[in-house]
């Protein structure tokens, strides 16, 4: 299978590069960057090649993309590698509005191409352990969910509005409300935020809480945040307690580390040793592709999580809960 | 003579080390003619205990969560379950080198009994000494008729402090806090901090000494009285600022 990758302005396309490299019969064709140098150093890194030209770089005969551009821009790339038949993986989150995601699920139904979206922490084996339980009843039925994303500033686009959408409440809620979805099988109906900023001297969001209620009456809270600095001992986390009638679990999808401490800045450190879960969403999207079946995390899951987001900001900003 | 008597939930009380010179009794019956004022004298909260004390004249230490209409004229001292305990005292002291915190505040219990609010609203007198004046909450809550229940408070304390409370009624006591400040991040739970470790026993109780009791206990008056209310009917679904 042929790949391509479509913008490495997006932290996790070199661990999907990675995961790529690591896959036998799947080869990295080419790599489709506007930043020049940024492009140009992934190529070699990666061993294939460069292209600053996007309609250069879908005229390649390559059955799939994976798409790791500034949130603003995955409208357009969606569109163009759709319309050039080729299936995608998308970062999430999947758009910056609700309308563009909607506009990038149709065409990629009209092309008759796969559109998943990147939330690896569905690939996160305690994660998806706790998902078994759920389903085998271990848990009874669920009442309640306390979740956390929290972790460092990025910086870059990232803290700039109108490339990101938004800042670490946009980043960090997406995840967490898939995987309540996930979990549940329903769909958030209100949601209740307060969002500020205050870690950083900068210009977007970088804390938030939500308060979460689902069609069924489960209630949710969730901690969004860049509250993590540089010298504290992880680089963040992904947290969710489910509480059940019959039991309540707690998983910690980074709890799996060695502890290291040494004489440096950073005296604390901890050493994750779990599996890959980037990894496990790039193997998951290739065999997707070469089945031909529904992803596993699709358009509309983006499109949902995305919506929750977007209401904590109309939440925070009219001080009242948002009914979806 | 006046006798210093303090109502508490006795499972929580460590009496190792205590300054005080203390007697545990089980009724005011059992104090009888030997009692005498250099003694604290300690008792189960329990509603007969306490009227049995309602006119005494004794210096009474209750909870808050004791405190009720027809006891709070009377002079009485009331504690805050949370205040006494040392976890939450050295919390205090990090929060507090801030002139004005800004940061995100969890706080979660897991408790026996809900108390009809009781516990929330004095945990909500506590944080807001430390944390600021609310200008916004929204509570949250899970179906009663499910066990077990749940319970989301969403705070805006103001000026960039945010808070999210939570109780879940269970068959374990267990307290967990985050601060997420400014360059500093606390993290306590109070699972992890057991200094023995029991077989393969997993609950714990957390404690608080009689002498955290009297140092943090305040003589009920109107002032107080009015703020619990204001917290009380803000639960309740209240107006605000």
């Amino acid at each position: 299978m042929k790949v391509g990758m479509m913008s490495f302005a997006h932290m996790h396309a070199y661990s999907y590069a990675d995961g790529i490299k690591r896959l036998p019969n799947v080869e990295l064709v080419g790599i489709f960057d506007e930043n020049v140098e940024r492009g140009q150093e992934a190529a070699k890194t990666y061993n294939t090649v460069h292209f600053s030209d996007q309609a250069e770089f879908l005229e390649l005969e390559m059955d799939a993309v994976i798409i790791c551009s500034e949130n603003n821009r995955h409208k357009e790339m969606v569109v163009n590698a759709a319309k050039a038949k080729k299936h995608i993986l998308c970062e999430k989150p999947i758009a910056t509005n609700l309308s563009d995601a909607n506009e990038m699920i149709q065409v990629c139904k009209d092309n008759a191409v796969i559109l998943q979206i990147a939330y690896p922490v569905r690939f996160s084996s305690p994660i998806q352990q706790v998902k078994q339980m759920i389903d085998k009843g271990e848990l009874g039925d669920i009442i309640a969910f306390r979740t956390t994303n929290r972790g460092q500033n990025p910086g870059g686009w990232f803290i700039d509005e109108e490339q990101s959408g938004g800042g670490a409440v946009l980043d960090h809620t997406v995840h967490m409300v898939d995987i309540m979805r996930w979990y549940l099988n329903e769909e958030v109906t209100e949601v209740m935020a307060i969002i500020d900023s205050y870690f950083h001297d900068i210009a977007i969001d970088d804390a938030g809480l939500l308060t979460l209620e689902f069609e069924n009456g489960v209630i949710a809270s969730h901690d969004a945040s860049w509250s993590r600095f540089t010298e504290y001992p992880t680089w963040g986390d992904v947290t969710i307690e489910v509480i059940g009638t019959k039991q309540t679990v707690k998983v910690d999808a980074f709890k799996e580390h060695i502890r290291t401490f040494s004489s440096g800045e950073k005296s604390l450190e901890h050493v994750f040793y779990g599996n890959d879960m980037d990894f496990g969403l790039i193997h998951d999207f290739i065999n997707c592709v070469k089945e031909g079946r529904e992803p596993s995390v699709t358009g509309y899951d983006g499109l949902k999580s995305l919506e929750v987001s977007l209401a904590a900001y109309e939440s925070s900003k009219l001080k009242k809960p948002i009914r979806l | 003579m006046i006798l210093k008597i303090v109502f508490a939930s006795i499972e929580k009380l460590d009496f190792r080390n205590a300054f005080e010179n203390l007697t545990l009794v089980e009724s005011i019956e059992q104090l009888g003619n030997s009692a005498n004022e250099d003694t604290t004298y300690v008792l189960a909260a329990v509603e007969d205990q306490l009227k049995a004390v309602e006119d005494s004249g004794h210096e009474i230490y209750i909870p808050s969560t004791g405190l009720t209409a027809d006891n709070q004229s009377l002079g009485w001292h009331v504690y805050f379950d949370l205040e006494n305990y040392p976890f939450y005292q050295k919390v205090k002291e990090v929060i507090g080198k801030e002139d004005k915190p800004k940061g995100v505040f969890r706080f979660r219990r897991i408790v026996n009994q809900y108390a009809n609010n009781l516990l929330l609203t004095g945990d909500l007198y506590v944080l807001s000494s430390l944390l600021g004046e609310l200008q916004g909450i929204q509570v949250k809550q899970t179906n009663q008729i499910m066990i077990p229940e749940h319970t989301i408070v969403l705070m805006d304390f103001g000026g960039g402090t945010m808070a999210h409370i939570e109780y879940t009624v269970a068959e374990q006591e267990r307290i967990e806090l985050e601060w997420s400040g400014i360059k500093t991040i606390i993290e306590f739970d109070s699972d992890q901090m057991r200094p023995i470790q029991q077989g393969s026993r997993t609950s714990s109780q957390i404690s608080y000494s009689v002498d955290a009791i009297l140092a943090s206990a305040q003589k009920v008056d109107q002032e107080l009285v009015t703020r619990l209310k204001y917290f009380s009917n803000l639960i309740n679904g209240g107006a605000h600022s």
